[in-house]
């Protein structure tokens, strides 16, 4: 295989005060190969891309991205280095909507900034016609978009994104969909998305499955796709009692 | 510019420099309240301090070293920006808890100073006079004029948006590729640098007195409330705040202290419920401005097109 590594951890492991959350995880990105995380709420799936970001410090294994090694990173360091991570919530609500994309240029040139706002645009017609309001009037659809277009500005090359469905109506989950396609499709960004909603494997050329803080599964869309027992096991199909949809807190 | 043009013809409307001068010193020290509260949403309740230690780092300077005026001045805002570096481990608080840590830090400066016999703390601070009181009032338009020219500046450069989007969610900032610590300590920094100016011009203006007046909480707290009230986040709104509410002190405050409190105490209360974006919310863009005030604006407006539409 001739495809490149973006991200590698292994035996990662973390947590929260005397809480420890994720267990030993092995998680390799490829460049260019989209990557679903799959995972009930409290399986651990924030928490690792926190800890893949620098929100949270490594307890033990290592992280590469792009073959450096990265625990000791500051999360600015990461960004800086051409990662992107995508929050739940990740907008500026007091800002208006051009300030945030606009916040996230920090350090970009004046002309390059500009440059880059046309194409975020033009790429999101919507956030153009309501560039001048401000972020918190958007809707929970228009907020998640306009966090998507935020991770994006700075031409990232591995963007890390929390449940891109979190909260959206079908309809919306759709269309955010359709937008990380294109996104895709243009090239260049490589999505490790963390979900838990079945639409989003659509997208996924990598499954990875997080149960109790530990990776149970790692392999192709297919392989996933074909193991019905894993399948079946995720989303809680022929079982008697469902377990995935269950609102957790994380 | 329209700021300074009126602070400069203050004199030939109203005759009191020591009032004015005040006056602009309290501008200076809304707008330091401005820049850490308003843009980086830090409630700094012992803001005092800073204030306080621009007065004695200039006095002290000017009473062991004999230095000039603007080298005091420039002292002052040194010594401020030191304290400013020392407490800068408080901006890990948030919410109260940093609020009542700077009140903490600013009584505990108030009994240094108070204490020890090199401050003068037992007999009381006396200068020698350096400013006429017109060349003060000079230099303290100056101080604002500047003042008002950094917070033009924290307002619509880059770093203002870093700070605002660090005030929004600090995480997300961090997210965004902002160095949140580094432009939360230069914003707190700044700030301080500015309350030091504040303190020295204010030694330089009263030359005698004792620790107590420097660091009474009042102070902060007047220094708040102005800002609040013409509006953080601006430029204009705290000077607007501080002319308002400083001149009512004035009249009313001087002679009847309780009815200025009275009056003081309903305006917070009105502020709070009705004008929670302070007095320049009225004039801001129409998502900032109250409802209330949108309703009245439009109906006032409605019955002048009326009669247009009638026949």
């Amino acid at each position: 295989m001739s495809e490149q590594t973006s991200l590698r951890a292994s035996g990662l492991s973390t947590g929260y005060g005397a809480l420890r959350v994720l267990w030993d995880v092995d998680l390799t990105v490829a460049q260019g190969r989209t990557t679903v995380l799959l995972g009930a709420n409290g399986a651990g799936k924030s928490t690792l891309l926190k800890a893949l970001i620098g929100l949270r410090p490594l307890w033990s294994g290592t992280l590469t991205y792009e073959d450096e090694s990265i625990a000791g990173w500051s999360p600015e360091r990461r960004i800086a280095a051409g990662m992107s991570y995508v929050s739940e919530t990740g907008i500026f609500a007091g800002l208006s909507v051009e300030d945030n994309l606009r916040v996230v240029a920090t350090g970009l040139r004046t002309a390059t900034l500009r440059q880059r706002l046309e194409r975020t645009y033009e790429q999101f017609p919507l956030l153009a016609s309501r560039r001048r309001e401000s972020a918190g009037a958007l809707s929970g659809g228009q907020r998640k978009l306009l966090s998507l277009a935020k991770g994006l500005v700075r031409d990232p090359r591995l963007l890390l994104m929390d449940e891109p469905s979190a909260g959206l109506s079908p309809l919306a989950v759709g269309e955010m969909v359709d937008t990380l396609a294109q996104v895709v499709a243009q090239g260049g960004v490589t999505l490790l998305l963390a979900e838990q909603n079945a639409r989003v494997l659509e997208l996924a050329d990598v499954v990875t499955i997080i149960g109790g803080g530990r990776v149970t599964f790692a392999g192709p869309v297919e392989e996933f796709r074909s193991t019905a027992d894993v399948a079946e096991q995720f989303f809680g199909l022929a079982r008697p009692a469902p377990s995935t949809g269950a609102p957790e807190e994380t | 510019m329209i700021v300074a043009a009126v602070l400069g013809a203050g004199p030939t409307l109203y005759n009191n420099l020591a009032f004015l001068t005040t006056l602009a010193i309290y501008i200076l020290l809304a707008q330091g309240v401005n820049i850490v509260y308003g843009f980086t949403g830090y409630l700094p309740f012992g803001f005092v301090g800073f204030f306080g230690a621009g007065i004695y780092g200039s006095s002290l300077a000017i009473v062991y070293w004999h230095v000039g005026g603007y080298t005091a001045i420039g002292l002052g805002a040194l010594t401020s920006v030191v304290a400013a570096v020392v407490l800068s481990p408080l901006l890990r608080l948030s919410g109260a808890y940093f609020a009542l840590a700077t009140l903490a830090a600013s009584q505990a400066l108030y009994f240094i100073v108070a204490n020890e016999s090199w401050t003068f703390g037992e007999s009381g601070m006396s200068l020698p006079l350096i400013f006429s009181p017109t060349a003060l009032y000079v230099v303290a338009v100056v101080a604002v004029t500047v003042t008002l020219i950094v917070v033009f500046y924290v307002r619509d450069s880059h770093f203002g948006l870093s700070l605002r989007a660090i005030r929004s969610d600090a995480v997300s900032a961090a997210m965004a590729g902002v160095n949140v610590v580094r432009t939360r300590t230069i914003a707190w920094l700044v700030s301080a640098a500015i309350a030091g100016v504040a303190g020295a011009l204010w030694a330089l203006m009263t030359s005698a007195f004792y620790a107590e007046t420097p660091f009474d909480l009042t102070i902060s707290v007047y220094a708040i409330v102005f800002a609040l009230f013409g509006g953080v986040r601006t430029v204009v709104g705290p000077v607007v705040g501080t002319v308002v509410l400083y001149s009512l002190y004035q009249y009313i405050g001087i002679s009847n202290p309780q009815y200025f409190e009275l009056i003081y105490g309903l305006l917070i209360v009105v502020l709070v419920l009705f004008l929670p974006g302070g007095l320049s919310s009225l004039v801001g863009g129409r998502g900032d401005r109250p409802a209330w005030w949108n309703r009245l604006v439009r109906h006032r407006a409605a019955p002048e097109s009326a009669p247009e539409v009638a026949p």
